[in-house]
């Protein structure tokens, strides 16, 4: 699709009236899922705004019940084609947890390169061909490529360094087949593992030069006061295991998630919305790593903020960007020390399990966030109940409230430009609904 | 740079949208020499680097479009313009029109781009192909092999 077609796909309609007005794009790229935002204003404010998504339901989670435990982690890979580790990493982590197995150091490190590889390619491909355009004025990558060709290279290349990765540790790179509960079906080979160190070194200096480039960006100013949420492991950046914490001082471990979250349905949505226990909004994903363990990232991650003067906590949440290009480069330099460190080739891949009746539960944290699974098993291993809280799911409330900010701070920009701005608002958090139809339709009611 | 590259993309657990890796499959028994085969799941990033490293390039893919029974189309996609999908499954995929699009516009495009269509029907999640697609994939096999012995003879 060409971005004159997207143009005319986008069927901008303002309606103006007296008391109503209303914008409507029938099709929003670079967002995934279906879709609307509703604003009603009273006397030139903002009193409500709700962001309305039409995701069908796709019942993996009733789909598991009956099935192996050992299934549990290819089937929940296929919920996303763009995180599928992520799925994998809270499943197998689940299981475990279910069967009272503790993972040797050598597999915890290797899930963690897993992981890395699955940040560096899911952050690029939407930091560089999703959400910069918005910040240039572009309707999309293939109108920004002709102006910035080399960019545009360079993250292609930083991506496939993150495919590389995945594919070489795992298999393949969309969907990978070497992740198992217990371990891994191979353990990799040291030298193979080796001729990724250059690949890595030169991803790792493309993504500082990322940092840099974006640093150059306009940033909608917006500043908010954000409960964050993410794992908080005491000697590691947060990714594939640790306790959840908040920024108000939770700290628990993810077996007593359900004590304090909850997941309700909303009219307006088929994905639930989840809160803190209280109905407190939160945030997850990248912000809340920053905010909650940044101090834990490595001095060459330090050092590529601080040459941008960036700040230590991060409350405008158009700043992910540049926190996504950062983690980057965190996942390309931890990914360099987990392989650098690598003397495990001769070691158990798995480590014996013997099934159980219990309940397990397992939180990693998915490029967008903390995604959170639970399981219960019967005495045969096969799985009675399971629930799985996806990243975007729990962001969809703090999603809702920056938009209500962000419009009520802008509330006089014309229509099509407060509709390019809400689109980029949401793309901040790089929603994900996977297999879903796009459609934003956006209605602002003056009356 | 390699020569010639031919390469099936699709999900084959999707039904119909295997079309590309079954002609694969079957191009796979003929041992052509200095030619490339692949299968892919159309990631963007794998299909530009594999366009600005091979010289000629053929595409096999299955597509969405209202069409009779068992229809295939070949398209030189530097001389005529991908027919865009009406759908995509994904606003984190790209469609093949962007990626060729996104190619061209970072001067990565091979110097000749053939791509063979295949109209599929049904994209539900299960292995097989229906039987008017694997009758297409059997024609696009013949022309894709047919066309290679042609230009293998002109060398």
């Amino acid at each position: 699709m060409t971005p004159d077609d997207k143009e005319k796909e986008k069927k901008l309609k303002v309606k103006a009236g007296a008391k109503t007005r209303t914008i409507q794009v029938d099709y929003l790229a670079r967002v995934e899922g279906e879709g609307a935002m509703f604003i009603k204003t009273k006397e030139g404010k903002v009193t409500d705004v709700e962001l309305r998504i039409f995701e069908p339901p796709r019942f993996f989670e009733a789909l598991l019940r009956g099935r192996e435990l050992f299934d549990a982690p290819d089937i929940t890979a296929r919920i996303c084609g763009i995180c599928p580790v992520a799925y994998q990493m809270s499943s197998v982590n689940a299981m475990e947890n279910a069967l009272g197995v503790t993972m040797p150091r050598h597999i915890h490190e290797l899930r963690r390169l897993l992981y890395c590889g699955e940040w560096i390619e899911s952050h690029t491909l939407h930091m560089l061909m999703l959400h910069a355009p918005d910040f240039l004025g572009y309707m999309d990558v293939i109108a920004m490529s002709k102006d910035h060709p080399d960019i545009i290279k360079r993250g292609l290349k930083l991506k496939k360094a993150g495919n590389e990765l995945i594919q070489l540790l795992a298999g393949r790179e969309i969907h990978p087949i070497n992740v198992k509960v217990g371990g891994f079906y191979k353990l990799p080979e040291k030298n193979h593992l080796r001729t990724l160190i250059d690949p890595l070194k030169e991803a790792r200096d493309d993504a500082i030069a990322l940092v840099e480039w974006f640093n150059t960006f306009e940033f909608p100013d917006l500043v908010r006061e954000y409960e964050c949420v993410c794992l908080v492991p005491d000697d590691e950046y947060p990714m594939a295991a640790g306790p959840i914490g908040s920024t108000s001082g939770l700290n628990i471990s993810p077996d007593e998630y359900d004590d304090h979250f909850k997941e309700e349905h909303v009219e307006r949505s088929t994905s639930l919305h989840s809160t803190m226990t209280g109905g407190k909004t939160y945030i997850t994903g990248p912000m809340a790593r920053w905010n909650l363990r940044g101090h834990l990232l490595p001095e060459i991650v330090k050092q590529a903020a601080a040459s941008i003067g960036f700040e230590k906590e991060v409350n405008n949440p158009f700043r992910m960007l540049l926190l996504r290009a950062l983690e980057v480069v965190y996942a390309c330099d931890e990914a360099l020390r987990v392989i650098e460190e690598y003397d495990s080739e001769k070691a158990a891949p798995s480590v014996p399990l013997t099934k159980r009746a219990a309940t397990g539960y397992g939180a990693t944290e998915a490029p967008r966030g903390l995604l959170y699974h639970r399981y219960r098993l019967d005495e045969k291993g096969l799985i009675e109940d399971a629930k799985i809280v996806a990243p975007t799911s729990q962001n969809q409330r703090v999603i809702e409230e920056d938009l209500f900010d962000f419009v009520s701070q802008n509330i006089d920009l014309p229509d099509n430009e407060l509709t390019w701005k809400s689109e980029q608002t949401i793309r901040n958090y790089d929603p994900c609904i996977s297999c879903s139809a796009h459609f934003l339709k956006m209605e602002r009611v003056d009356g | 740079m390699g020569e010639v590259l031919i390469a099936g993309i699709g999900n084959p657990s999707r039904a119909d949208d295997g079309a590309g890796w079954t002609v694969i499959d079957r191009l796979e028994q003929c041992q052509f020499s200095n030619i490339t085969l692949s299968k892919q799941q159309g990631d963007i990033a794998k299909l530009l680097e594999q366009f600005s490293s091979h010289s000629t390039v053929y595409l096999i893919d299955a597509c969405q479009l209202e069409a009779p029974l068992s229809t295939w189309f070949r398209i030189d996609a530097l001389k005529n313009p991908i027919p865009h999908n009406a759908k995509q499954t994904s606003t984190h995929g790209f469609t093949l029109s962007e990626a060729i699009e996104l190619a061209k516009n970072l001067g990565q495009l091979p110097n000749k781009l053939i791509v063979y269509a295949i109209v599929g029907h049904d994209f539900s999640m299960h292995e097989g192909l229906s039987p008017s697609v694997l009758q297409a994939t059997d024609a696009v096999y013949q022309a894709i092999t047919q066309e290679i012995e042609k230009c293998m003879k002109k060398a």
